[in-house]
This record gives structure tokens, sequence and C-alpha cells, in this order.
């Protein structure tokens, strides 16, 4: 068993659909960012199941996707993944397209699922592009200081010390 | 009485699949297939640098990213004039051979098994293997939490639905074998990809990563994993399967097409395009021992049941993409590709009718008749037959880097043409997929894709023909219109790819506004 001493922080998403694309943007602007050796910051793209690989040594799981809840577009949610009913009804009879939450449901089957936190971004369009539309952009900001107030947190969590550039 | 059946099966994203059946007297009489692809791609990458392409379109898709990355660049070395060198063909043999290796034991444990298994006889297992009592411990343990959305198929098990426990509970540790070896063999796409998950190694005129001797050695490993498994594993559950208690359900031939195959042929084993592991041909009406030459020029696309604006078939490097949502006669967003007006299915069966290799044909002789089993079983044959060669490209390669000899990229053909065309015509695990690209001023001036789901789940063209996965449902029987079994069976054993990778959350309750924060 490898060590679990890794934040991992995971954008998902399509890149070339616009707003579904906005957990990619976020995690391409974080890796422009400093961060501690124990942090990694992937974008994920479009995988499902294969993101199974990437869990042997991770401590804590940070996925950011779009989320589609009805709300205002920008709006931002924070939740785990037991809090909420993600998984739609008709998620069953999927023909083959195996996304996150086939990954979070497999991976908890597998029992190789860390603690995990999504964040959730309400999108305005999705259709093909590859900008996010004006409320979406607006927040990514914000967006990503809840991200990174979350890395900082899952980092004490994990009992490893944060980079002073993080905390200031 | 007639009665409609509409399953509408993918709730997440904006476009979806719905297959839309007319049952009489116990049997589909009519189908529909009404789908939403790639429309509007084409004006993305419209005035790009056309070495963008590869990039643009590996996102397209979630599962065979790497098939798309492929397609354009082999449109792009066409267009290019680019002659690969041997390290860059054999290197990107080995990113997509084992993203074979990951799709197509995974279309069958995890997306296809649980139409043909009733999972609920895990509990009636009463043998001694412990293996087999962790996983009744494990499956049993989310029935009580009532946790099993993985597992559980929407419909109940039908008279061809395997029951036996023993054989049951097997298949079940090996679903979950399955997905610890679909991870090993993606990662043996990235070691030689870049970087992961989307690899970045396939460009224009070859591939980008120049592998080492450790990476070569790791991938060595990796595969005999996953080669053990496929063998010894999937292929022998697939036949098991096919021959023992699917049997009868093989030998009706259920979920036929009308025997029009189509295969473009991939994986050269040599420079060029000749010698092809999987080879390219077409045969028309079931006429198995008359494979004839693929002649691309022959391919067109309809619109006369699809929301476009009406026109003439075209060849994909005239297609033209104008939505019209006010057509009567339209009901799906995917054209309708003919060969020779002919609706073509495309994937493993096609690919094995054409090939014809030893394995295969044993099982049609036994009885197995194109349809939906025959689909899974030529699916296992294929993965078998790539199993064989994929170590020959790795020998090959490891020597050349071993000698200092591997050249991995035609570095004289990277400017851009002024005005060229390309085609890149291959095999992705689904079956045939054509890219094509028309560059003018050095940008991409048009590009268009036909996917092996835009074949296999055309509509109807302008004649009124249907498509393959239409014509393989028509004619089903569905003896109980609440459980339509058989034909999720038929539309799942052409592993259509709809949705495209959309993978946007959406939540099944309003609990999730609780959780705002922003």
């Amino acid at each position: 068993m490898a060590v679990k001493n890794k934040v991992l922080v995971l954008g998902v998403g399509n890149s070339i659909l616009s707003d579904e694309g906005l957990g990619v943007h976020l995690a391409k602007r974080l890796q422009g960012e400093e961060f501690p050796d124990n942090v990694e910051i992937m974008d994920g793209g479009t995988r499902g199941l294969e993101l199974l690989s990437y869990m042997d040594d991770v401590a804590k799981l940070i996925i950011i996707d779009c989320v589609k809840a009805g709300a205002e577009p920008g709006s931002i949610f924070r939740f785990e993944p037991d809090k909420v009913d993600v998984i739609p009804r008709e998620y069953k009879i999927s023909f083959h397209d195996l996304g996150i939450y086939d990954f979070i449901q497999l991976a908890t089957l597998l029992e190789t699922l860390p603690p995990t936190v999504i964040f959730g971004m309400e999108p305005k369009e999705i259709d093909w592009g590859e900008e996010l539309s004006a409320p979406v952009t607006a927040k990514m900001d914000k967006l990503k200081a809840l991200v990174t107030d979350e890395i900082v947190l899952s980092l004490k969590e994990i009992g490893a010390e944060p980079c002073k550039e993080l905390i200031n | 009485m007639t009665q409609k059946i509409v399953i509408d099966p993918v709730t997440r994203i904006e476009g979806h699949l719905a297959i839309e059946v007319e049952v009489e007297n116990g049997k589909v009489k009519n189908a529909w297939s009404k789908g939403t692809m790639f429309r509007g791609l084409e004006a993305l990458l419209r005035g790009k640098d056309p070495r963008d392409a590869s990039y643009v379109t590996d996102r397209v898709c979630g599962v065979c990213s790497a098939s798309h990355q492929w397609a354009s660049a082999l449109a792009l070395d066409d267009a290019f004039g680019s002659d690969v060198p041997d390290g860059g063909r054999l290197i990107r043999n080995l990113i997509l051979g084992a993203q074979w290796l990951h799709d197509h034991p995974l279309h069958f444990y995890h997306l296809s098994a649980l139409d043909y298994i009733d999972i609920m006889a895990v509990a009636q297992y009463k043998g001694s293997d412990p293996g087999l009592n962790a996983v009744k411990g494990k499956i049993m343990k989310l029935v009580q939490v009532k946790d099993t959305a993985p597992l559980t198929p929407r419909y109940e098990p039908d008279e061809f639905s395997v029951t036996d426990p023993e054989i049951v509970t097997a298949a079940v540790a090996h679903y979950l074998k399955a997905l610890e070896i679909q991870a090993k063999a993606k990662r043996m796409g990235a070691l030689l990809g870049g970087k992961m998950p989307h690899n970045a190694a396939i460009v224009v005129g070859g591939v980008t990563a120049y592998p080492d001797m450790q990476i070569l050695s790791q991938y060595r490993s990796l595969l005999n994993e996953v080669v053990d498994f496929v063998e010894n594993v999937y292929v022998k559950d697939v036949l098991m399967f096919g021959t023992g208690p699917l049997l009868p359900l093989a030998a009706a031939g259920i979920g036929a097409s009308a025997g029009h195959y189509l295969s473009y042929g991939g994986f050269p084993n040599s420079a060029g395009n000749k010698d092809l592991l999987y080879p390219a041909g077409v045969i028309f009406d079931n006429k198995t021992d008359q494979v004839e030459r693929v002649n691309y020029d022959l391919i067109k696309e309809y619109v006369g049941y699809s929301w476009y604006d009406d026109g003439p078939g075209r060849h994909p490097l005239e297609g033209e993409t104008a939505v019209n949502r006010d057509k009567e006669k339209g009901y799906s967003f995917i054209k309708a590709p003919r060969y020779v007006g002919r609706a073509m299915e495309v994937g493993p069966l096609a690919r094995m009718m054409v090939a014809k290799p030893e394995a295969f044909m044993k099982l049609i002789n036994s009885g197995v008749k194109p349809g939906a089993v025959a689909r899974h079983a030529a699916r296992a044959v294929e993965t078998l037959v790539i199993t064989k060669q994929i170590y020959r490209w790795l020998d090959e390669v490891t020597e050349q880097v071993a000698s200092g000899k591997c050249r991995i990229h035609d570095t004289d053909t990277w400017e851009v043409p002024e005005n060229a065309t390309g085609a890149g015509l291959n095999e992705a695990p689904r079956g045939a997929l054509g890219h094509w690209i028309n560059i003018r001023n050095k940008k991409i001036e048009n590009y268009q894709l036909v996917v092996p789901s835009t074949w296999n789940l055309s509509p109807r063209d302008d004649k009124g023909v249907p498509g393959p996965v239409e014509q393989a449902l028509i004619g089903t029987p569905v003896p109980d219109v609440n459980n339509p079994l058989n034909v999720v069976r038929i539309v799942r054993s052409f592993d259509p790819c709809i949705s495209c990778a959309v993978h946007i959350i959406e939540p099944d309750s309003n609990r999730i506004l609780e959780f705002m924060v922003g």
C-alpha cells in the first residue's frame, strides 16, 4: 500500500463545452500557483473510471465540477458526495458514459475513495466553445479562493504543513 | 395493439440518445434512434491552426479520446504529407492498444453484464470459495443499505438471464477485478502519453514523448497483468456465456442488423497503411465470404430525417451543419451516413466479419448468429487478437530505443501547408472513425467527424431506410413492454457512445441548494 499523504485537486469537465469545463479551467489556474509538494492539481478532463488509478496515495480529494442545480448561474456549492443524492435516478441505464458519479460509486465499492469534497458551480451555458460564460467567469476568483482555503484546511487535516504563501 | 416504449437513457446531458420502439404482438414493429452529436464542433475548429485539431478533438470523448487524437493526427499526416517513422507508428499503436485493452473488458463487465445476469442470485451462493464469499458479503452489505446503484440493472431478469448463483457470483467478482485492471490499462497509455489523464502525445508526424527503457519496462509489466486478465478471465467469461447460458439468445440472432458491415481498418503492423492488424473491408447483405475493398469517396451523409437544412447526400468533406429544428420529418441530431446508399454496421462484429480470425469463426460455426451476443463475442476475440500483437510492437520499439535508433516524429513536415485536404480513417474500439480536414491559408476551413455511433445509431436516410441499431431492434421479442430487456441488450451491444463526454453533476434532489457557499 502506498502512503496516503497527498491532497489531490481534481478539476473535471469538458473544456470544449464552455461552462461544462469550469473545473478544468480552475485546475489550470491553480496549476500556476505555488503549492507544497504533497498537493497535486490535476486536469481530470472528461475521464471517469480512469481516475480510480490515481487514488493510491491520496489522503484527501477535492473535486471541482459543473453542478446543475437550477440555481443562479455562478452559484458555488460545497458538499461531500454522501451528503447529497448526486446520483440521478436514470443513472442505471446510462449506456456508455462513465463520469464522475460512476467514479465515486465504484471507488466507494472498491473502498478506495479518500475523504472527498466536491466544489461545484452552476453553469449558464453548455454548448461548444472554449470560453466560460460571463456569470461563471465572474465567480472564478471566488471559487479559486474557496478551493485554496479547502486545500489549506485539508493539509492541516492530514497533518501536513501548508506553506506560508498559502496562509497569506 | 401497438404500444410505444421510450427509453430515454441519459438525463445528465443537454442532448441525449433516446430509443423509441413500437411493440405489437410481443415484437418490436418499428424503432427510432434519436440523438445529438457533435453539432457545432466544426465551428469551434474553424480558423484554428490545424495542428490544434488533435488536442481539441481529444476532448470530444471521455472514453475514446485517444482514438480521436489518432484519427485527427492521421487526417493531418495526410494533409501535411507526413511520413510517420516506425517509432512514432509503434508508439501510437501501443497507446491505442492499451485503450482497447481498457475499453472492451470495461464494456462487458460494467456496462453490459448486468443485462444478462440476475445479480440477486449472489444471495443464493452456497459455495465455499473464500473470494466469492467475500463478494457475496460485499453485495449483501450494499443490499442492506439499499445502495446497489452501480450493480442494479433497471429491468427485471427474463428467461434468458443467467441465474446460477455460482456463475453470477463469479461474474461479480470479475466485475470488481476488471475495475482494477481497467485502471492499469489506462496507466499503460498514460506512460507513453507524456501527460495524464488526457495524453498529449499523438500529433501530426508521429508522437511527442520519447520513451526510455524504464517506461517501456513499466508498460510491459502492466501489460502482463492486463493480458493475463483478458485471456484468463474476460475472454473465457464471454465465450462461456455465449456458448453456454446465452446460446439460445445467440442462436436466435437477437439484435442482428441488416448484414452490411464496414471496417476502415486499423493498427499498422508496418510502414504505410497496408499491413493492418484489423483489415479494412466492406460486406453487403451478410455475404461474409465476399469482402470488398473500401472506397472512401463513396461515403455520404444524408439529413432527410435529421434536424438540419435539407440537401443532397454529401461526402463528409463537403458536410454542412445548419440546424433546423422545425423540420417535420426530423427526429435526430445524428446525420445518416451511408456507404453506397447502405446503412453499415461498424464496430467489433464488422471487424471480425471482415478479418475472420479462427477463434471467431469457430463461434459462428457453433451456432452463434450475428446479433447482440455475437457482438460481445467479437469484442472479446478482437481483444485477444490485439494482445498477441501488442507484444511484437513493444519488442520492436524496445529494440529501437535500446539501439538508439528510435525515431518518433517526422519533423520535416511540421509546418502547416498553405492549402490541403486530409482524411484520417481508422478504427476506434466502437468502430470506423473518420476525421476529415480542409486547410485554407494555413487555417482550418472545415473539419468533419463521422464517429462509429453516427453509423450505428443513425436515423433513417432520405429513402427511409432505418439505421443499423433501428434495424437490429425491429423484430425483437419484447414479451413484456414494461420490461424491454432485449431492447436494452441490443442497444448496449453496439457500445453506443452518445453523450461524448459531458460530465455535469445534476443532483437528484433540491437538497443541493443547502450547500451553496457563494
